[in-house]
């Protein structure tokens, strides 16, 4: 038994040890390199951030995969790549719709009115309508988190108190208002685990102080690093807590009314999506059914 | 017939193994919770799930069995009826440390692993404590302050007295690896079930841990006798005998109690040793080998000194048999079988007690064991001298004893001598229910 314990401890230094050097000692290189990358990343992100794209079925067609899928539900657009893990009828049932129109296969199949509460989170923007390029097509949605009391105006039919909140409905501690104006280029500047900014509903946050307490690794969250992290956050179990400690790095809004075009193209003119970058009303604490109650009330 | 002892076989395993069986239920559990926790596909959707799902389950089994490991170091008695004996629970407390100690030390590793192909530098900072991440923090000096009070234990070589304080020191980690346990944001603290049966398991180790090792010099029942005379028998081997101050304790042939000294030299700690009075006696008696650094100590003891005494454990001698018994004692091993041999009465059948020594002056109760001997007409004493004869083998045995079939064995003895002796044995076609061993000299 002795001798085990001793083999156990010898390995463990041994790839403690290793990891260490390698990790610490070799870094500085890395992250020179690292460095280098970015600035190129970022250049490629401006061009891509000044083009608006418009939501024709054609560019959703674009989005036909399990890793990068949008879909037409009742003439609105909605990315639900970080929603394929979680859909009860597995993500093969979705997958075929993906880039297409899931109109009839959304209402076809037995679907609960808590599965159209969940819609607004991932909504995009109406068919034809224009919105902001600043990504193209990865796991991240514009506006998730920004629905608040407006997300269930697509449905109102919809608020059916339910057993549990919807992931996304995390209420982050309002941030101090009055934060810089920030662009996505600004952001996408700071994506290096040592320097990491991200955007999250619309809000700018500086985590590198926090991404090596991340608890669920420093790789999960670094990974979003310069980008949007929105439906990261919310799409993955995330603490009230979690939203607590987030709020403590905001350092400003993306975008504002003064910095952006005034031609109003540069957000999505659907009437009821809070745009980007504008004041987010405060979202009060949620606590399980209530929640959607409390919508109710709203409206 | 041949099913039927099958059976029978397997039940007495069943019963021995008590213990066992409910440590590996226990542990379980938690991964059972664990699998409910969330849906089992999220777990292994991508190499750093899987890292960080291995590396979950070993954390959590550790943690489960280091609790565990606090309630057998308790002394209670129900452990005794569980592992058959309260020698066979310090060899589970040995074991069940060993391998929780060596998940707890995989538990980081797969979650280093898990970052190194996205980025060594993650991995390399995921190691170190950092300011801002408490929970992570609690866990690495857990497993820092474990690693150290052990490599204690394994380097062997300070003082014994020392060694079991720093022992003790194992509740202080433990503590630790609570609180990384559920402060740390994982499914123990997001799962309710999981965080309950964690904090029930948590919280019976540090009661256990509190009673035994905080608490055990108040709380655990303990006699007192004090010393009446002490003999020195070799210049290796002492005896001492005790009277009891108020009440004696009441054991069977083949016990052994733990001993504390109240002497300030000695030092109050408790040390087991077997019995080697008779049940009827009115003196308990220990007969004392110096082998490590207390027992050698012990030649300062002076009569008059209160004893304080916790027990009797252990089942060596605990079933009433009417096979012909075959003893082998290796040196000091002899002292279970001096109380044994007192004990003997008519209703048992033949015994021959093999008393294995280098010579005839380390036999050093020979002249006792004898004496009880020419008393009991079915006790035979036969004295084996390695320096003359060699090592005693199974077949020589068998040989004196005119065959061993349906005869029970017990061997007390040096570890190495009683290993291969049972093996032996075993080849000659002993069935293994048929051969008990104590081992002396553990600490």
């Amino acid at each position: 038994m002795k001798k085990s314990t001793i083999i156990g401890l010898f390995v463990f230094w041994v790839t403690v040890a290793s990891v260490l050097t390698a990790g610490l000692v070799f870094s500085e290189k890395k992250a020179s390199t690292k460095s280098d990358k970015t600035v190129l990343g970022m250049t490629k992100k401006e061009n891509n951030s000044d083009q608006d794209i418009k939501l024709t079925t054609s560019e959703v067609a674009k989005h036909n995969s399990a890793s990068d899928c949008w879909m037409i539900v009742s003439g609105k657009v909605y990315d639900f790549t970080s929603y394929m893990n979680s859909h009860p009828g597995g993500s093969v049932t979705i997958v075929p719709y993906c880039g297409k129109d899931g109109t009839s296969a959304f209402f076809d199949k037995p679907h609960s009115s808590y599965a159209q509460t969940l819609l607004p989170d991932y909504y995009i923007g109406d068919l034809n309508s224009t919105i902001p390029g600043k990504k193209s097509g990865q796991a991240t949605s514009p506006t998730p988190g920004t629905k608040l009391k407006t997300a269930s105006v697509p449905f109102k039919t919809a608020a059916v108190p339910v057993a549990a909140p919807p992931p996304a409905q995390l209420a982050v501690t309002q941030a101090p208002q009055g934060g810089s104006a920030l662009t996505a280029a600004d952001v996408a500047k700071h994506s290096s685990a040592s320097d990491c900014w991200m955007i999250v509903s619309g809000k700018v946050y500086n985590v590198t102080s926090y991404v090596g307490s991340h608890p669920g690794g420093v790789g999960t969250i670094s990974s979003y690093c310069g980008k949007d992290g929105t439906s990261a956050f919310y799409g993955l179990p995330h603490s009230q807590n979690a939203a607590n400690i987030l709020a403590s790095y905001y350092i400003g809004n993306l975008g504002s009314a003064t910095t952006q075009s005034p031609s109003g193209s540069s957000t999505v003119q659907t009437g009821n999506q809070v745009p980007i970058g504008s004041t987010v009303v405060p979202q009060p604490p949620v606590q399980g059914g209530t929640a959607s109650r409390q919508r109710e009330d709203d409206d | 017939m041949e099913t039927a002892k099958i059976f029978t076989n397997i039940q007495t395993k069943i019963k021995q193994n008590y213990g066992y069986i409910i440590i590996g239920i226990l542990s379980l559990v938690p991964l059972i919770f664990w699998i409910f926790a969330k849906p089992i596909n999220f777990r292994f959707v991508s190499s750093y799930a899987v890292l960080s799902s291995f590396g979950q389950i070993a954390g959590l089994i550790g943690m489960t069995l280091f609790a565990i490991n606090f309630i057998l170091a308790s002394r209670l008695r129900f452990l005794e009826e569980l592992f058959n004996g309260m020698l066979n629970v310090y060899f589970a407390h040995r074991l069940l440390g060993t391998v929780s100690f060596i998940l707890l030390l995989i538990h980081p590793l797969f979650l280093i692993f898990r970052l190194v192909p996205i980025s060594l530098n993650a991995a390399a900072l995921f190691i170190l404590p950092s300011g801002a991440n408490w929970p992570l923090n609690f866990g690495i000096f857990a497993l820092l302050s474990m690693m150290f009070f052990l490599a204690l234990v394994i380097y062997n070589k300070l003082p014994y007295q020392i060694l079991k304080l720093t022992h003790k020191f194992l509740g202080f980690s433990f503590f630790l690896g609570a609180l990384h346990t559920f402060l740390i944001p994982s499914d123990v603290s997001q799962f309710f079930p999981l965080k309950i049966y964690m904090v029930i398991l948590v919280s019976t180790g540090i009661t256990f841990y509190t009673y035994r090792t905080l608490l055990g010099k108040y709380l655990a029942e303990k006699t007192e006798y004090s010393v009446q005379e002490i003999f020195q028998l070799n210049e290796h081997t002492l005896e001492i005998l005790m009277i009891p101050v108020e009440r004696s304790i009441s054991f069977t042939p083949g016990q052994f109690i733990f001993v504390s000294f109240q002497d300030p030299v000695l030092g109050t700690e408790s040390h087991p040793f077997s019995i080697s009075s008779g049940t009827n006696d009115e003196h308990l008696k220990l007969t004392i080998k110096s082998l490590g650094d207390f027992t050698s100590k012990l030649e300062s003891l002076k009569v008059g000194t209160v004893v304080n005494i916790e027990g009797p454990y252990g089942r060596f001698y605990d079933e009433v048999s009417d096979k012909d018994q075959i003893w082998i004692a290796g040196g000091v091993g002899v002292t279970p079988f001096l109380s044994m041999a007192k004990s003997i009465n008519k209703s048992v059948n033949k015994v021959d007690l093999y008393y294995i020594s280098k010579d005839k002056n380390d036999s050093v109760c020979l002249d006792n064991l004898c004496e009880i001997s020419s008393k009991k007409e079915n006790l035979r004493v036969l004295p084996f001298y390695t320096k003359i004869q060699g090592r005693i083998n199974a077949q020589v045995i068998n040989r004196i004893s005119n065959g061993l079939e349906n005869k029970m064995i017990y061997l007390c003895g040096p570890i190495g001598m009683m290993q291969s002796l049972k093996s032996q044995f075993l080849k000659l076609n002993v069935p293994m229910q048929n051969i008990r061993t104590e081992e002396f000299a553990f600490l």
